[in-house]
């Protein structure tokens, strides 16, 4: 299946390229980042209709990637060690030859090899706001494989020029295999579909609307092979709030976890353009509520994750003259999500034979509040550009309650970068793009008040509480990219290859056991002799891309 | 055919739709958790206690100062309370399913009892009132007080050890008492069911609620009266095959040393030197051994009142066997007062409410909480006699009294060997 997926989105995707190819212009990788940039609603919406106002030229990019990370600077579920070898395709434009339309589609193909990811034995993402889960201690290698494929479409002007539909649709399938016991063959498959509108008043002003619909599916069961080694498990609620036993035993922790969302919502947009500026205003809502089952017949509950995300986005582009080129975009997400958790009893009785649900609580919260600020200027030439400026700034505030027992823990991170690209053209056919990144991290707050009973359980101490330090770990982030562009192909654009470094050192006070232990004295008596020692180290990120744009 | 498609899509899109809305209706009023005031009300029952009939409490036990134990199922957290002057106990806990035990003592007509009881699994998601546990018997936690005993189990080694080595099972049983307690005749029995479970056995209605212990396998040691005295701060030791097993397993322990066996037959599991225990009651017999779950069975060790002869023809009659309700299995039936002591083993903590005892016989239970991992329970240490010899705690209740070790050892706090033990010959 996955093969025939990864066989048709090869086929067909070129095949979407190849009508077009001709018709565009320089096409460079920079020409590339510069269209995403000046496509104000494509890169700062969900709406497809969008598409058509942006009009972007043709364009589009494949290449094959190599990942390299490796590094203790990370969530403990994540592997200290990540190879992933990748290959994404991406592009389309305004098709003139059927009506003008915006078609615009990807694929990506993503193959990890994990290693030392530890306190996960169901999800494909550990990463990704999920608190039931079963986890285990054993550090442990994954192999994940993801295929990812969108695509987007704007249809001709109604109604005197002024109506446009558009269609936006992602389909994610995913297979996570941990090689370790308790070992999950986890699969997923996310499908999302937005259907869009734009009314165009005038040339200047329009509005839109996007209706947003999700279908998750994620299901995995921790089994082992080896049966004579039994495996110790935590059926995870929240941070530091578990059930632990053995993984599948008699009477132990089950090792089943299906997941089943279904998330609905929308978008406003505003948008404002003339010669020199253009905007846009959105607003978006999402409401998702996520059941996880430990057993496939009988609707044995895990717990549900309601999950109620908005977020206001503001993105304008100023161009003082048509080489200077200024980018703004500042945005707010409010991202709240509400653990519920399940009191059940099987009823044995021959006509039910099922759990049923006596009561049920909400019991967790957790609430991220971020907001982003970026600030680009480019020096334009031609459709691309020779230098870039940025600034961007992230602002977060992570809040988690366990409501009984009373659970607090609070994190709040300001991230300050800057970036510069200089885009070199040596001659006609060859040309380097630099770039150089840096950015640090301040954490003003990081409490976790913990009202449990289980604070010296492998659980809360190894996992929930190294989880909490990182996240509010200072740090500071440095990175270089380097991209050769050969634009001497026939019928193609360029052929590109490009290296990228970035380097996450963790810094500050907050980073040494001798912090850790002055917020929780209880990690005294396994780290007290290493005050002074910073407990992670750093992390390194190697990506390497060979390319072509078209 | 394009209209089938066509209807087919949208019964797709509707099933699709209703069921995404049916889910989020069914999380949309949830309530937040908050803490809860609940009074339940302590009764010590005497005599018969008929099923599902009122029971009526013994106003001459006084359960006043007895501690109410609530342990959430899921989470673990022990809330406690004690009883007052009316026998109520009142606590703040979230709400929850939870496993509730009763632990004190009394003293009446001269004897010390054990007044010790559990629930295996209440859910309790409301507040209750002291006026609602006075009132109703919803509320009430009936207790069977239980005569203070000198003879206690102090060790199990029962879960083996890697790979699924289980021929080593061994039980130790001492005089914790400071006077001379008589072996002779005493019974050793596993009660039904083998292994924990959330769904616990019917039994007919003419037994009552707790009138009785159901076993599957009755060992008696051997004796006539005064034949085997167990001097105070001495031990037995029982084992299913008394031998080095090193040299079967290198992960495994010596237990040549047992002073009894419990032989099923198997005469390549036979240790010659080994006096065996004589069984007077099988629910299906195993010739191969006497195994009993290594994820941890229960127990209790009881002796007939003066005048009553306990044998395999006494288990003959059908007055005393059960069978379960449309089962035809039949079970030893134990009654509660005959009872010297008692040993839940869970399949780990968390399983409280799968507990098989009877909550007056053991109002706790106790784990290694892992298969074949060669830890066993032994119970803790209160004092050491002049001579050397322990003395354990005992307080009915094996969350509080036992210990997990990570290796078998017999007489492991210098319990003396009794006199008439082979190994003395």
């Amino acid at each position: 299946m996955k093969n025939k997926i990864f066989k048709i989105a090869v086929i067909l995707v070129p095949i979407l390229f190849a009508g077009y190819v001709a018709s565009a212009q320089s096409g460079t990788k920079a020409a590339i980042e510069r269209a995403q940039l000046e496509s104000i609603w494509l890169n700062n919406s969900e709406n497809a209709a969008g598409g058509m106002i942006d009009a972007p030229l043709l364009m589009a990019n494949a290449y094959f990637g190599f990942d390299h990370k490796k590094g203790d600077f990370k969530p403990k579920q994540v592997g200290e060690k990540i190879n992933s070898i990748k290959f994404h395709t991406d592009g389309g434009g305004i098709y003139k030859n059927v009506g003008g339309m915006f078609i615009w589609g990807d694929f990506t193909y993503t193959r990890d090899e994990i290693a030392g990811a530890q306190w996960n034995a169901t999800l494909a993402d550990p990463t990704r706001d999920m608190p039931f889960f079963v986890a285990d201690k054993n550090i442990s290698k994954w192999k994940n494989q993801t295929y990812d494929m969108g695509f987007k479409a704007g249809f001709p002007r109604l109604l005197n020029n002024h109506l446009i539909i558009g269609i936006a649709g992602s389909y994610q399938t995913a297979i996570a295999a941990k090689q370790l016991d308790p070992r999950p063959l986890t699969r997923v498959s996310n499908l999302n579909v937005m259907p869009s509108v734009v009314w165009e008043f005038n040339s200047n002003n329009s509005v839109g609307a996007v209706f947003h619909y999700t279908s998750y599916r994620e299901d995995g069961s921790a089994d082992n092979l080896n049966h004579l080694t039994d495996q110790f498990g935590w059926e995870m609620v929240a941070p530091g709030f578990f059930n632990d036993g053995i993984i599948a035993s008699f009477a132990g922790i089950n090792k089943l976890r299906n997941y089943n969302a279904n998330a609905l919502g929308g978008s406003l947009q505003y948008s404002f353009k003339n010669d020199k500026f253009k905007a846009l205003i959105s607003g978006d809502y999402l409401y998702r509520v996520e059941d996880v089952l430990c057993n496939y017949l009988k609707p044995q509950m895990s717990g549900t994750l309601k999950k109620t995300v908005w977020g206001v986005n503001f993105a304008a582009q100023y161009n003082a003259t048509e080489e200077d080129r200024l980018f703004f975009r500042y945005r707010y997400d409010n991202n709240d999500r509400r653990g519920i958790e399940y009191f059940q009893t099987y009823d044995n009785t021959y006509e039910i034979q099922s759990y049923i649900t006596d009561a049920k609580f909400e019991r967790s919260q957790f609430e991220t509040i971020t907001q982003r600020f970026n600030l680009d200027y480019i020096k334009a030439e031609g459709d691309s550009y020779t230098w870039k400026l940025g600034l961007n700034a992230v602002s977060s505030r992570d809040k988690f309650l366990y409501y009984v027992p009373a659970t607090h823990r609070q994190i709040n991170n300001f991230f300050f970068g800057a970036d510069v690209t200089y885009n070199l053209l040596l001659n006609a056919k060859n040309g380097f793009m630099f770039n150089v990144n840096a950015g640090v991290n301040n954490n003003s707050k990081g409490t976790f008040d913990y009202g449990g009973v289980k604070e010296n359980n492998k659980a809360f101490t190894d996992f929930a509480l190294m989880d909490f330090i990182y996240q509010s770990s200072d740090y500071m982030k440095w990175g270089c990219n380097v991209t050769y562009s050969f634009s001497g192909l026939k019928s193609l654009s360029s052929l590109f290859v490009s290296f990228a470094y970035e380097n996450f050192n963790p810094s500050g006070d907050n980073t040494t056991w001798g912090a850790a232990i002055k917020k929780f004295p209880f990690l005294n008596t396994q780290h007290g002799a290493n005050q002074e020692k910073s407990i992670f180290k750093k992390r390194n990120i190697v990506t390497v891309k060979v390319g072509l744009t078209f | 055919m394009k209209k089938i498609y066509t209807i087919l899509f949208a019964a797709a899109i509707s099933f699709l739709f209703a069921s995404c809305i049916d889910m989020m209706k069914d999380v949309k009023d949830v309530n937040k958790v908050e803490y809860i005031s609940v009074s339940y009300k302590v009764c010590a029952a005497t005599g018969f206690i008929p099923k599902g009939g009122t029971v009526t409490p013994d106003p001459n036990f006084s359960t006043e100062g007895v501690v109410v134990s609530f342990t959430n199922v899921k989470t673990g957290q022990i809330f406690t309370a004690k009883t007052g002057s009316n026998s109520i106990a009142t606590l703040e806990i979230e709400p929850g399913v939870y496993s509730i035990s009763v632990a004190g003592r009394a003293i009446h007509e001269g004897y010390q009892y054990f007044i010790n009881g559990n629930i295996p699994s209440i859910s309790v998601f409301e507040d209750v009132t002291p006026q609602q546990a006075d009132s109703d018997e919803k509320y009430r936690l009936v207790v069977r007080p239980a005569k203070v005993g000198s003879l206690c189990i102090s060790e199990i080694y029962y879960c083996g050890v890697s790979p699924y080595y289980f021929r080593d099972q061994t039980y130790q049983f001492t005089n914790n008492s400071d006077q001379v307690f008589y072996l002779d005749g005493v019974c050793f029995a596993q009660i039904h069911p083998n292994i924990a479970t959330a769904s616990l056995p019917t039994w007919p209605d003419e037994d009552g609620d707790g009138n009785f212990v159901y076993s599957l396998m009755v060992w008696q040691f051997p004796g006539t009266g005064t034949d085997y005295p167990l001097q105070p701060g001495e031990s037995v030791v029982v084992a299913q095959e008394p031998r080095d097993h090193r040299t079967n397993n290198p992960a495994s322990y010596d237990n040549s040393m047992a002073d009894f066996q419990t032989w099923t037959g198997n005469t390549s599991r036979y240790n010659a030197d080994v006096p065996n225990l004589t069984n007077i009651f099988y629910t299906s017999w195993n010739s191969m051994q006497w195994l009993t779950s290594v994820f941890g069975a229960s127990f209790c060790i009881y002796k007939a009142p003066d005048g009553i002869t306990i044998n395999e023809h006494y288990y003959a009659d059908p007055a005393n066997y059960q069978t379960e309700v449309n089962k035809t299995s039949k079970y030893a039936k134990i009654p509660a007062d005959w009872v010297l002591d008692g040993v839940e083993l869970l399949t780990n903590m968390n399983a409280m409410h799968m507990k098989r005892v009877p909550g007056f016989v053991d109002a706790g239970g106790t784990s290694v909480e892992a298969t074949y991992c060669g830890k066993t329970v032994s119970r803790k240490l209160v004092e050491k006699r002049s001579d050397g010899t322990p003395k354990y705690q005992d307080t009915n209740n094996s969350t509080d009294d036992f210990q997990v070790n990570s290796s078998p050892a017999i007489r492991r706090n210098g319990e003396k060997v009794p006199s008439w033990s082979w190994t003395k010959k």
